[in-house]
């Protein structure tokens, strides 16, 4: 056991800020926040599934936005900065509203549509459409990728790299049936053209996806088709 | 130095500040406003960004050279331009280029040229082609690399006439 | 404090669906599909879709699709698995329609499954099976489902109330459903929420174990809550522990599972002198067996002193090759390798881990219950797995009944109206809700969810006795009256130390009917595994337990035999529709 000094960023500026903890090995940062709990037990963060699956326990720390209960804490560190998430409006403590980042995905229509003019197909393993789809498929909505953008969510109106990389799972989809209607979509004000090239996103996710990658793949079918 | 000449490199010391603000700008924005590590001072978060960050980081770089580079243009749009006036300005004026301050600044502003080109070919490239992220990281150590090689080579040629 | 004596703010709704699981999600489309008019209210304690434990399936979901396949033969196996304490017509059900729901999943809601290169589905082996069945997407098969369930959800445009959970059932002085209370999480507010019907589908409670698997919200409220409203439960000592629960030291990591699939691609289990106990235990399905024998043969050898230092067993797959381990069970090596262990390299230590609770409200195929306008649906519901739930068979009964809910609540709204519920039953619900927060000198409710979870682990798990169910008995009525006492010093909004509070007293609820049955239960069966009384009892036993509060408040407990309506316990199929 060794002892870690944690600094919290609270809402209410009269709460305790700063905390030491005895860690052991394995220790990840939701063991943090949950022992820290029963010293202060004020403390606001939430958690789900406690296996990187349910997307709801992401907070800063150190400044980087990670899963909580998928991030080790590192024996012998100076100390850990526990900060909620930026670029969302702060419930309390280290839970924020995720609103605007739900608000964007629902922009993208993000519901499969199935085909009114064919027969169901099914994509076999080898499917051309299924390596695109499956590159952007586990997304768990945890938000670390619009935190790590510094366009989502900062005034500019863009959709952020989750829903875009939502709308890019169904178009590639050749089940799907609103390919065109959502590529018109995401060519609107706010969608892939407002996309910098920073990678934040892909830096931040936390399942290895590559929202940015995807980002500029629906541009270049929303060029081709969507207008 | 004659006036001229003293107008030119106040110009430039202006410019190059400006550039050095404005980075200075972007990379806390990076740093601050949005993630990479918050502790510790600025160098030493650069300092402990890791692989994950470093198309931010590249971001970051590309907006200053390419501020930087655009800055200079402007002067050197003027500079130049001093020809049509009187040839014996536009001379007087670019006197200065062949002095050895002036040479390594050249140096920098290639190396910034170099980076923003291989950097920008690089993004064209993201946006055209399928780029796997590991790929995409690969591509940015290659114009790195491609400047280094380079900016080194022609510096040797810029900066020759002055060590000699 | 404000929330009590002022009015409460009132909600309306046609359907409240409790709970954004499999079961409640898969409701809310199918009401809305059924009648596009109705108005659908989801209450999710966490957020809609990325609750509960739907989303955490990793293994998959059996359904009868492949070639040679019958829907006989996955019956039989889930009777089989459920050692004929199930109800038949409930599991017949769940086996008929699976299939169904992955066609609808698939085609309707845009799931992606894995299939094989010619396009079929790839149905992989899972425990207690006879035939390869279990349909999955690598092993995220919960997430692709949840998510895209989700998504569904946006283009219904129900009205989502994250963060919110739901108190307690409401009647009217006539005893007519009229709604329940509501308390939103976030800013600490409780509200009335009438509703025509509702449907409680909060996925049921293994959470009350030293280790322990589900996700932070799946407390036992909805069952709580149903037997606090008269409901009858069945089943409830019937409470599954899956054989391999990651062991983390002090990490919240411990308890979570790795999934069944492991097993069936040939995973070994070994104690710590290398030996592979399940050879011992069950020569012929080794770990393919279910897991009530898989999960106590561990147990065995971790107390008989054969298990590693930390309380473990060994899990191991690397022979199948690293490269081939990270394709299929990618995220469970990643978890390993995060406490210095890795899956696709070496063996992993595991325990056994309380996972699903087969108990629950009973209902019928169509998820009624006895009270009018009341339906329950997934985990939160009795008498489909029996003693023994197969694995795959958990999340197809959450969207098969969820569907089935959906459908019943669309066709039976017409009957009902809005009523007014008792004004003294909202008092009280919410009074119960806030007495932690205006308690005075109290302790936070920690201390106590650990004891809880202690007692239950050591006297209530995988082996029973009746001393230790009656020190368990002793220890829950002690920790009932020490947690009249918790206190949380607030504030009321966001606050997870009050709702834990909340959380502790369904908890306590559940743990009691849990130890209460399994004192009745004098045979052992499937997860019900007694010392004093280690053999099934056919002759006597055939029975299920069957719960409900009784007029002094205390439980009352009855047994009724089991309907062989379609198998007999022999395995012969019975002459039927
Ligand atoms: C780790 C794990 C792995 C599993 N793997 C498999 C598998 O491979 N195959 C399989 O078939 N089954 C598996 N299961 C079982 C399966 O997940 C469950 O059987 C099924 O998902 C239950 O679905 P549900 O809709 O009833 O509940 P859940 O999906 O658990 O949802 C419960 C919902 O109720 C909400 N809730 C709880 N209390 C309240 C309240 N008071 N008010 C409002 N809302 C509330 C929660 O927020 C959540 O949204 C697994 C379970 C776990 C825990
Ligand atoms: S607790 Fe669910 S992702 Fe961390």
């Amino acid at each position: 056991m060794t002892a870690l000094a944690v600094e919290i960023e609270r809402s209410d500026s009269e709460a305790r800020r700063h905390f030491t903890v005895e860690v052991g090995e394995p220790t990840m940062v939701l063991d943090v926040l949950l022992a820290l709990q029963r010293t202060d037990a004020s403390l606001a963060f939430r958690y789900s599934c406690r296996v990187a699956m349910c997307g709801t326990c992401t907070i800063r720390v150190d400044g980087r936005p990670v899963l909580a209960c998928r991030t080790p804490v590192l024996l012998g560190a100076d100390g850990l900065l526990l900060e909620p998430l930026a670029g969302l409006p702060v419930v309390r403590d280290l839970i924020v509203d995720t609103t605007p980042f739900s608000t964007a995905w629902r922009s993208v229509e993000p519901w499969f549509t199935p085909r009114a003019d064919a027969e169901p197909r099914v994509l076999a393993a080898d499917d051309p459409s299924r390596e695109a789809i499956e590159s952007g498929l586990d997304c768990i909505s945890c938000g670390a990728c619009w935190t790590a953008c510094d366009l989502a969510g900062a005034e500019h109106r863009f959709l952020g790299p989750a829903a875009l990389n939502r709308a890019m799972t169904l178009a590639a989809d050749a089940r799907d049936g609103a390919r065109d209607r959502r590529l018109r979509l995401v060519s609107q004000e706010g969608g892939v053209t407002r996309c910098h090239y920073i990678h934040g996103c892909s830096g931040a996710c936390p399942k290895g996806i590559d929202p940015a990658a995807s980002i500029r793949r629906l541009r270049r079918w929303s060029i081709g088709a969507g207008r | 130095m004659s006036a001229l000449q003293v107008v030119f490199v106040a110009a430039l010391t202006a410019l190059l500040l400006g550039v050095v603000l404005f980075s200075a700008f972007t990379v806390r924005a990076a740093l601050v406003v949005r993630p990479t590590t918050a502790r510790g001072s600025w160098l030493v978060r650069i300092g402990r960004a890791s692989n994950r960050d470093v198309q931010r980081w590249a971001f970051v770089a590309h907006r200053a050279t390419g501020v930087a580079v655009f800055a200079f243009l402007l002067l050197h749009v003027f500079d130049v331009a001093l020809f049509t006036l009187s040839p014996a300005r536009f001379d007087d004026v670019h006197e200065l280029y062949g002095t050895a301050p002036m040479r390594v600044f050249e140096c920098l502003l290639f190396f910034a040229i170099l980076f923003h080109t291989f950097n920008g070919l690089r993004l064209v490239l993201l946006d055209v082609a399928e780029i796997r992220l590991s790929t995409a990281r690969r591509l940015l150590h290659v114009a790195v690399a491609l400047t280094a090689v380079a900016g080194t080579a022609a510096s040797v040629v810029i900066l020759k006439p002055v060590v000699a | 404090m404000p929330g009590a004596d002022a009015p409460l703010p009132v909600l309306e709704t046609d359907v409240a669906i409790i709970g954004s699981g499999g079961a409640g999600l898969m409701c809310a489309l199918h009401a809305a599909a059924a009648d596009p008019r109705l108005s659908i209210t989801i209450v999710s304690k966490g957020a809609v879709g990325r609750s509960g434990c739907t989303r955490m399936v990793q293994g998959g979901f059996n359904a009868v699709l492949g070639e040679g396949d019958s829907l006989e033969s996955h019956f039989r196996d889930t009777l089989e698995g459920g050692h004929y304490l199930n109800d038949q017509e409930l599991a017949w059900t769940l086996v008929n329609e699976a299939p169904r729901v992955i066609q609808e999943l698939e085609e309707q809601f845009g799931c992606l499954f894995d299939r094989t290169a010619t396009g079929e589905l790839d149905l992989k082996p899972f425990g207690g099976q006879s035939f390869d069945r279990t349909v999955h997407r690598a092993d995220q098969t919960g997430l692709e489902i949840m998510s895209r369930l989700r998504d569904q959800v946006f283009r219904i445009g129900a009205r989502e109330l994250e963060d919110w959970r739901a108190l307690d059932l409401l009647f009217d002085q006539h005893g007519e459903l009229s709604g329940l209370t509501v308390l939103d999480t976030r800013s600490g507010q409780a509200a009335v929420m009438l509703a025509r019907v509702v449907v409680v589908a909060t996925g049921g409670s293994a959470t009350m174990y030293r280790i322990a698997a589900p996700a932070r919200e799946k407390t036992g409220d909805g069952v709580a809550m149903c037997y606090r409203a008269g409901l009858e439960l069945r089943d409830m000592e019937m409470l599954q522990f899956h054989p391999t629960g990651l062991v983390a030291g002090t990490s919240a990591l411990t308890g979570t599972v790795l999934e069944e699939g492991l097993r069936g691609a040939g995973a070994q289990l070994r104690n710590r002198l290398g030996e592979r106990y399940m050879e011992r235990v069950d020569p012929e399905r080794l770990e393919r067996s279910t897991r009530d024998v898989v999960a106590r043969a561990s147990y065995t050898e971790i107390v008989e002193g054969r298990g590693t230092p930390a309380g473990g067993v060994l899990l191991d797959i690397s022979h199948l090759g690293a490269a081939e381990v990270e394709r299929r069970f990618g995220e469970m090596a990643a978890r390993t390798r995060l406490i210095g262990a890795d899956l696709a390299v070496g063996p992993v230590e595991v325990s056994p881990t309380a996972h699903f609770h087969m108990g629950g409200v009973v209902i019928d195929p169509d998820c009624l219950t006895s009270v009018h306008g009341l339906l329950v649906a997934g985990e939160d519901s009795g008498g489909t797995h029996g003693a023994n739930r197969l694995g795959g068979n958990g999340v197809a009964e959450s969207t098969v009944f969820g569907a089935r809910a959906g459908e019943t609540a669309a066709a039976i709204i017409g009957g009902r109206g809005l009523y007014m519920p008792e004004p003294e039953l909202v008092a009280a619900s919410v009074e119960r809700a806030y007495a932690p927060l205006r308690r005075e000198g109290g302790q936070p409710p920690f201390a106590l969810t650990d004891r809880l979870k202690d007692t239950m682990w050591v006297h209530c798990g995988l082996v029973r006795t009746r001393e230790g169910l009656l020190q368990a008995r002793e220890q829950l009525a002690e920790l009932a009256k020490e947690s009249s006492r918790v206190a949380v010093a607030g504030p009321r909004d966001a606050n997870p130390a009050w709702q834990q509070a909340i959380d502790l007293e369904s908890q306590l609820t559940v743990a009691r009917l849990i130890v209460e049955s399994a004192l009745v239960r004098e045979e052992s069966r499937g997860a019900h595994f007694r010392a004093d009384f280690p053999e099934r009892d056919d002759e006597s036993w055939l029975r299920a337990i069957v719960v409900e509060r009784g007029r002094d408040g205390e439980p009352e407990l009855t047994t009724r035999p089991v309907e062989l309506t379609r198998l007999a316990t022999g395995g012969r199929m019975l002459e039927q529709a």
